[in-house]
């Protein structure tokens, strides 16, 4: 079984086969751009599965901190051997990094909320979706107490919402729910 | 000349709203460099909405000031805590961490705020001693030529994204321009990709392609794997402001270094696609290189930190010379700006020099009273937009995540402009997962609707003839030898660029 190393790759040769496809279908000026860009477009796409499976399927791990890297960038550049002393950064700082496990994992939980928020704005608005999204978010995932989540919501929407709307006189999407309900009343 | 010159500082100083504005974009800029997360790739994209529908001048001083700034602050953590901003900021960290670590973190800073001010002055005044330089060779470009220049463009781009990306960012940069001809075609009439869907029937909104492929994967990007400093020892963060202006002193006493190292700034910044990063380390190396004592460098050397904040703020006048005249960004950064310049209804070529030569002039002068007032203002404030280091990223991330959505749908106040941000927002997400660069990307897209007109207009007057123009053919050459050096590179294993240089 063929493994798919990079499914970008094929993803973009699929959307440029289709729009080259359903660019035949229109009057001549029309889609002579859409084949001046989709043909080499597709060759190319060919061009790079190939490089793709031809790619070493795993190269030499490089193990190497960020400063040895760039000790070896300059000592190229000046034909001098390097030697940097900040290894590491300052004692007493720390960075939180997740690890790539559970990076993959949050990406999907992330995903999730920005397409329950974008539901939201649809079906109920920015002015209801918008403090909920932020709520949760700030309470579930940046692990804000619930007092603080909706502090932060009220400021947050306030300074978006309230200055968008009446600083910048923005209409904003009211939902298609809340219209209706509104309508009702 | 001297009457634009003129003029485009009046627009700039005779009009409260514009400096208003400005000094608006200073703080923003600022703030956005120096807090986690938040480049500013992403700030100008999150700019773009609000400033839809504002003058031209005045939308187009406020985000390249705010573009321009960026960096400025962005050197703070990499000095105080050894945690680099961005790729511009790592090399600076080579030589302002140790100095940090000898307790001299207030010179560092001081002189790295000043030479970064300094840079981007030189680098405004590199870019308007090219005018009337690069005046003719403007002039002389036709319709043919700017179809070139766009296919140039993402060329430059994806040849600078790193080992063995440059048919990634080639297809990036076509599916840009793929997806610009969604929408009424301007030759037929007849609409193309559109469907009966009229909201298509104008085109993609470029504002929520920009913020789907960039603003979207990176707050996942960074709600995911987390990376913002969350703790730090109130010792590690105390400097005294007598060395902060010992700092600044180090600056006009290295006057050679820094007039050197803008220069080189600027020039880099003209090639299209290197950055900031590029002219950070070699203008390092130009130190190292002309230094009477080497072995100073990487560990604490003053002169390590002056060379790469010059270089890296200095090529940003430069980049701005191919982006306004030629239409090829010279980052990825300016792709986006040029992105909202063209929103703002200005239109990269030789009309720069012909109708807006007053407006070029206002954004040099811009690039000059910003980095001014940013240099004076952070050397008062930088105690307190280093705490901005601290702030959690996953803090920021639903905000900006509401300001994007926000942004998608008020430039057009369409609610399927969000349908498409997160359509987009996946393609933009693949992107980065798979290592693809996206710069190519906002290029094809802004570019694509340019390079339709001018392909249609080449071939009404020359035909298939316009590509052996001399200049045409000049162009083609260097797309070809860009292509063919990229694969013989590849071919060879080596490395062009560092990863990431133009993504």
């Amino acid at each position: 079984m063929i493994k798919v190393r990079d499914p970008m790759t094929y993803f973009m040769f699929a959307v440029f086969a289709v729009m080259v496809y359903v660019a035949f279908g229109y009057p001549e000026g029309a889609r002579f751009m859409p084949l001046v860009v989709g043909a080499p477009a597709l060759l190319l796409c060919v061009l790079q599965m190939v490089l793709d499976r031809r790619a070493a399927p795993t190269g030499p791990k490089d193990d190497r901190s960020d400063m040895e890297k760039a000790e070896e960038r300059v000592s190229l550049m000046t034909g001098r051997r390097m030697e940097f002393d900040a290894a590491q950064i300052a004692p007493g700082v720390h960075v939180m990094e997740n690890e790539a496990s559970v990076a993959a994992k949050r990406e999907f939980i992330i995903w999730a909320y920005i397409i329950a928020f974008v539901a939201g704005i649809l079906i109920l608005g920015f002015y209801i979706a918008a403090p909920l999204f932020l709520l949760f978010y700030l309470r579930f995932e940046a692990l804000c107490t619930w007092t603080r989540a909706a502090l932060y919501s009220a400021i947050g929407c306030g300074l978006i919402l309230g200055g968008l709307t009446l600083g910048l006189k923005l209409q904003l999407h009211t939902g298609f729910l809340t219209t209706l309900a509104l309508g009702y009343l | 000349m001297m009457d634009a010159m003129g003029a485009g500082l009046w627009a700039l100083i005779g009009s409260a709203q514009t400096m208003g504005l400005m000094l608006v974009a200073v703080f923003i800029g600022l703030v956005v460099g120096a807090t986690p997360g938040i480049g500013g790739r992403l700030s100008i994209a999150l700019a773009i909405p609000f400033v839809f529908g504002m003058d031209m001048t005045q939308g187009a001083v406020f985000l390249l000031t705010m573009h321009a700034v960026n960096g400025t602050s962005g050197q703070i953590s990499s000095i105080m805590f050894g945690v680099p901003g961005d790729g511009d900021d790592a090399a600076t960290t080579i030589d302002g961490y140790p100095m940090a670590k000898k307790g001299e973190a207030g010179r560092a800073l001081g002189a790295s705020i000043t030479a970064s001010g300094v840079g981007g002055i030189i680098g405004a005044g590199v870019f308007a001693v090219m005018i009337p330089v690069l005046e003719p060779v403007v002039l002389a470009f036709s319709p043919a030529e700017f179809f070139l220049l766009a296919i140039l463009g993402i060329t430059f781009i994806a040849f600078l994204a790193g080992k063995g990306q440059i048919f990634k960012g080639i297809i990036v940069g076509l599916f840009g321009m793929m997806l610009a001809t969604v929408g009424m075609d301007p030759q037929t009439g007849s609409p193309r990709y559109a469907g009966d869907y009229l909201f298509l029937w104008d085109g993609l909104s470029v504002v929520t392609c920009v913020l789907a492929v960039f603003a979207v994967p990176e707050m996942i990007a960074l709600a995911s794997r987390g990376g913002s400093i969350s703790a730090v020892s109130a010792q590690t963060a105390s400097f005294s402001y007598k060395q902060l202006f010992q700092g600044v002193l180090e600056v006009p006493r290295h006057w050679g270094l820094v007039l050197r190292t803008s220069m080189i700034g600027a020039l880099i910044g003209m090639i299209p696609g290197l950055g900031g990063s590029a002219a950070a380390w070699m203008c390092y190396g130009h130190a190292v290189q002309t230094s009477k004592t080497p072995e100073r460098f990487g560990h604490g050397a003053v002169e390590g930190v002056i060379a790469p904040e010059t270089a890296s703020n200095a090529k940003e006048g430069g980049s701005l010379l191919p982006t306004l005249f030629f239409g090829i960004p010279g980052s990825s950064g300016m792709a986006v700006l040029m992105g909202a310049f063209l929103i703002l209804g200005i239109q990269p070529g030789p009309a720069m020099i012909t109708k807006h030569l007053d407006l070029v002039w206002t954004l040099i002068w811009a690039l000059v009273l910003g980095n001014l007032i940013a240099v004076s203002f952070l050397l008062f404030i930088t105690r307190w937009v280093a705490l901005l280091t601290f702030v959690n990223g996953a803090v920021l991330v639903p905000f900006i995540l509401v300001l994007v959505t926000v942004g998608a749908y008020a430039n057009e106040g369409q609610w399927e402009n969000l349908i498409i941000l997160l359509g987009i927002s996946v393609i933009g997400w693949g992107l980065m997962r798979w290592d693809w660069p996206r710069a190519p990307f906002v290029i094809g897209l802004v570019l694509g609707k340019v390079a339709e007109e001018s392909l249609h207009k080449a071939l009404g007057l020359w035909g298939m003839g316009f590509f052996t123009r001399p200049l045409s053919l000049v162009l083609i050459a260097m797309i070809v030898a860009t292509i063919g050096y990229a694969i013989y590179t590849n071919a060879r294993g080596k490395n062009v660029m560092p990863a990431g240089a133009g993504s």
